[in-house]
């Protein structure tokens, strides 16, 4: 093979100036772009969207809807950047209402990984601080000593993309939350989970934003495990045994089952609105329910119909959907559910959560039906509900939301209010007052519902009252009409009270060692417009009594109200031969 | 005397738990004053109790007594028993999977007797659902009957990788699918 020579012009002096002066220009414009020296941008824009896989349920809420699977975007969530080596952060942002977001001034050609939190984080005021955490720690109990880490610190739930090279151009990355089934099973990562919960909190608190735009909510944590089951043996938070899902007044927190061998409630919307509901009445309008379990169609003391009602038609306003489903086992029909545009269960009345529920939808709704012929909004609903619902002096029932609400709306609302009351067998018009004054209803329990606050002057008068489990019966739930009884107390004068609580009906011991067999009554001191507690005896220190105990300072200018109950009502291996009324004496006595 | 192992239980889990809210939301009024709520979801108009008879032991046969309450008198119950783990528990052989139950009247809870054998040890789940036809469908409710048999602890099931970031935080890592 021969050698080839070949001959390169000799460029011309100006040109070969020009050409240097080309370079010098192109090494400029590759600093002031932060040129790496290989020829690209030093920094990058990273963007993408977020979104989970929703499954919507079945017809009548026969079970999970795995064919129908919605992509709903992740809106409002934290999103970092992270060295893909060290984990550190690079940068963070927001996604958007849409589930977008975009980091800019990403360094170039970098190992990444991009993190999306399970949390809402405003901190301004207004703001929001909402979080999705794992309550389950394997192995561990919350009875374990030393106790396990608190609730506030358990994982966080995050959503992690693989790592990836920045390189020289804007980079586009979309993340999906898959549910994890297969068709069959849950063979996957359940990642969708927790932004489903993160979601749904975010939706509730945009429909309060609708009316109130300077709503600010308080910290709100979101428990939700794979491990999460309901069981009927004692509560154990670490080791997901729930009783179900619910929300705690005590940790600002719902806890969502999601074993899916039993029952989850993560794509559940309604119930998840109906825990987030309760969250709402707990730190922004006011709540008196004591809890517990409760049936559709039951017959619940005022403050816990009251309660769920109220949860049930919020949490059907938020999703604009009537039909509250609680599906089942993921992949089964199993499943139930109700409309809050009808009552299916149970007898109407104030003390029927479903009647409550249906009447504030049917306030709301735009649908006409029956003696729903109008619609007031939720607007004047949030008013009262964040208003005067929450500092007045009787408890939060729904005869103090239908008073107060009835005082703020025209003629043609108060007389839809009204129509509806009528159609629920609840007292309206000018018969209604905070207090149940005048209603009639008693669910059929004859004896120890009406008046429903038994006046009491603090005198030191001995007043006798009863509590009775005929609803409840050997349910040991504790919350039904009639299980408590309420007080509504004046005081003669400014002063400290001793209080007197004993059970007057003769309970029979029985032979057994083990069961509860007596009396062990309870009483709450409550300022209604407080709201707060002003004391409480709750001790089991004295068969058939509860020792006396002294108030803090009373006041003459305000209403008191007493909550009497029988724990024994509520206790499950008290004795079956309990009575079903028990009788006290009562009485709050002047300090010398 | 309030429902106090729950309140104990998430007092002392609140502990150290001081770092959030100290400088977001303001401060609001709590709620009335009735300290041991726990608010449930609604369940359907059944409801279901139990009583473990005896200490359970692997390979020997245990009785559970089931009570159902129905507020709706008269429609019968269908009781269904799962067994979610097949290498937990079984239930014995002359023992259904489903029964059919007729309520009691007057709210009296109609009794079942369920037996089966626990095959190891652990924190073991029986699920028992019950279910009842209505005008529309039909409602259930359902349980998961916790039986512990020996000392062993529940075997949980794993979902992602737990972990702790840069900053401490304990981190649920869950994979993306992306694109």
């Amino acid at each position: 093979m021969g050698h080839v020579r070949t001959h390169r012009r000799q460029a011309s002096t100006s040109t070969r100036r020009f050409r240097l002066a080309l370079a010098a220009c192109a090494s400029l414009t590759l600093a002031a772009c932060g040129g790496d020296g290989r020829g690209g941008p030093r920094t990058v824009t990273v963007s993408g969207t977020a979104s989970y896989e929703f499954v919507p349920p079945n017809a009548v809420c026969r079970g999970l809807d795995f064919s129908a699977i919605e992509v709903r975007q992740i809106r409002g969530a934290t999103v970092q950047l992270l060295d893909d080596a060290s984990g550190t952060e690079i940068a963070r942002t927001t996604t958007s209402a849409t589930g977008s977001f975009s980091i800019a001034g990403i360094p170039s050609n970098t190992m990444v990984r991009l993190r999306v939190r399970a949390e809402l984080k405003d901190a301004n005021v207004p703001g929001w601080d909402v979080e999705v955490r794992d309550n389950f720690i394997a192995g561990a109990s919350d009875n374990d000593v030393p106790p396990p880490p608190a609730l506030g610190s358990r994982a966080l739930y995050t959503l992690d993309s693989t790592g990836f090279d920045t390189g020289t151009a804007d980079a586009v990355r979309n993340l999906l939350a898959r549910t994890g089934w297969d068709g069959a099973s849950y063979s996957g990562p359940r990642a969708a989970a927790p932004f489903a919960l993160l979601d749904m909190a975010y939706e509730s608190m945009q429909f309060i934003r609708s009316v109130d735009s300077n709503a600010n909510f308080p910290p709100l944590d979101m428990f939700w495990s794979v491990n999460n089951t309901m069981t009927s043996g004692d509560l154990d938070i670490t080791a997901g045994e729930l009783w179900t899902s619910g929300y705690s007044k005590f940790a600002d927190s719902l806890f969502i089952l999601g074993d899916a061998s039993l029952d989850t409630d993560e794509f559940d919307n309604h119930i998840v609105t109906h825990e987030w509901v309760h969250y709402f009445e707990d730190v922004l309008s006011r709540s008196d329910s004591e809890g517990g379990p409760h049936f559709l169609g039951e017959s619940l003391d005022a403050a816990v119909a009251f309660s769920e009602g109220f949860a049930e038609a919020l949490g059907s306003m938020v999703l604009d959907e009537p039909i509250n489903c609680d599906t089942t086992v993921p992949g089964t029909s199993g499943g139930a559910g109700f409309s809050v545009e009808g009552n299916s269960f149970g007898p109407r009345g104030w003390y029927n959560e479903v009647s409550v529920a249906t009447l504030i939808w049917d306030l709301w709704d735009n649908a006409d039906d029956g003696a729903d012929v109008g619609s007031i909004g939720f607007e004047p609903i949030y008013d009262v509900m964040v208003g005067p619902h929450k500092f007045g002096d009787s408890l939060a029932t729904l005869f103090s939301f239908a008073t107060e609400l009835r005082a703020t709306l025209n003629a043609q609302d108060a007389a839809l209010l009204d129509a509806l009351l009528l159609r629920e067998q609840v007292v309206s018009g000018a018969d209604l007052d905070i207090w149940a004054t005048n209603e009639a209803n008693d669910a059929g329990v004859s004896e120890d519902v009406f008046p429903m606050y038994v006046p009491y002057t603090a005198d030191g008068s001995v007043l006798n009252v009863c509590v009775n489990s005929q609803i409840d019966g050997l349910a040991r739930h504790g919350n039904n009409v009639g299980s408590n009884r309420y007080l509504r107390i004046t005081v003669p004068a400014d002063d400290e009270y001793d209080v007197n609580l004993i059970t007057t009906t003769p309970i029979v011991p029985t032979a057994d060692p083990d069961d509860r067999d007596h009396s062990d009554p309870d009483i709450y001191i409550l300022r209604g417009s407080g709201p707060e507690n002003v004391a409480d005896g709750t001790t089991d220190i004295v068969p058939n009594l509860e020792p006396t105990f002294r108030t803090p300072l009373m006041l003459a200018s305000e209403t008191y109200l007493a909550f009497i109950e029988e724990w024994r009502f509520e206790d499950s291996i008290a004795s079956t031969t309990f009575p079903q009324r028990v009788c006290f004496d009562v009485s709050l006595t002047p300090t010398p | 005397m309030i429902r106090a192992p729950f309140v104990l239980t998430v007092l002392a889990l609140l502990a150290a738990c001081g770092e959030r809210g100290a400088d977001s939301a303001a401060q609001t009024t709590s709620s009335a004053a009735l300290p041991e709520s726990f608010t449930a979801k609604p369940q359907g108009p059944v409801s279901i109790d139990y009583r473990i008879i005896g200490t359970p032991i692997v390979g020997q046969p245990l009785a559970i007594d089931i009570e159902v309450r129905s507020l709706i008198d008269s429609q019968p119950i269908t009781l269904r028993y799962r067994i979610n783990d097949s290498t937990a528990m079984e239930l014995t052989e002359a023992q259904p999977a489903e029964v059919s139950i007729v309520p009691t009247q007057g709210g009296e809870p109609a009794l079942q007797q369920v037996r089966l054998v626990p095959l190891r040890e652990g924190r073991l789940f029986l699920n028992v659902a019950a279910s009842i036809a209505v005008e529309d469908g039909t409602v259930s409710s359902a349980i998961a009957i916790p039986i512990q048999v020996g000392a062993a602890p529940r075997q949980p099931e794993q979902n992602g990788t737990i972990t702790t970031d840069e900053a401490g935080e304990a981190i649920h890592s869950l994979p993306a699918s992306e694109n």
